[in-house]
């Protein structure tokens, strides 16, 4: 083996566990606790509070609240982009941990263009903005 | 990926995860840092790639040391209103 190719197992691994264990923790409180309610305890965003303006993350934890309650509408009305990546974020991380897929290269080339994830989520915040139709399904209007 | 060239993390995905969970604009500098890695890598600067690898994953850090710090602060806040609201009598 190349010493290029000689890290270790754990730290190939790591980013995905790390990623999994945070997200199972975030699934078993959205389980439980509802952001939609207007009592909830879950913070909302400090970017929104203070300037108004929706941010790429913005509608997350309703988002995941719908995903974990298998509420797909409800998940794409809050947050499109998240729903959309989620899974391809978890392709990215399995080939960090050396899971590779041949036929999926081309996809992971893509993926893997750190220019291709500011142009989309810098113009993803730009439009989601913009108060008119069709962009306004980008927002987290609930 | 070119076999002689060192595997240098740009340490994207959690550029991008901070950007979308934790605080958006280190994620976003986080990001560009993680573009530089490639940038440089194909450009032989291998000692660039490595330290634009190291900003992209502070950056990472730093917007989740952000989020985890404000959250702390926005629970202990809640806590705190409830407490003073136990003590001045309030019931709900």
């Amino acid at each position: 083996m190349s010493p290029s190719l000689s890290r270790s197992r754990l730290t190939r691994w790591a980013p995905l566990a790390i990623s999994a264990s945070l997200a199972t923790g975030a699934a078993v409180v959205l389980r439980h606790v509802s952001p939609y309610a207007s009592n909830s305890p879950l913070p909302g965003c400090p970017l929104y509070a203070l300037t108004g303006l929706y941010c790429p993350g913005c509608g997350s934890t309703r988002c995941l609240y719908s995903l974990v309650h298998l509420d797909w509408q409800g998940a794409m009305a809050m947050n499109p982009l998240l729903v959309i990546s989620l899974p391809f974020l978890l392709l990215m991380l399995l080939n960090g941990a050396g899971v590779r897929m041949r036929a999926l290269d081309p996809l992971m080339r893509v993926l893997a263009s750190p220019m291709f994830w500011l142009v989309l989520l810098i113009g993803y915040a730009v439009l989601r903005n913009l108060p008119w139709a069709p962009f306004t399904a980008l927002a987290p209007i609930s | 990926m070119n076999a002689t060239s060192p595997q240098v993390p740009n340490n994207l995905v959690w550029a991008i995860l901070t950007t979308l969970f934790c605080c958006l604009p280190a994620g976003i500098v986080s990001i560009v840092y993680a573009a530089q890695v490639n940038g440089k890598l194909a450009a032989g600067d291998i000692a660039g790639a490595r330290e634009s690898s190291d900003k992209a994953k502070k950056w990472a850090m730093w917007s989740a040391i952000i989020a985890v710090v404000g959250m702390v602060l926005y629970f202990g806040f809640i806590m705190a209103m409830g407490g003073l609201g136990a003590l001045s009598g309030s019931s709900y």
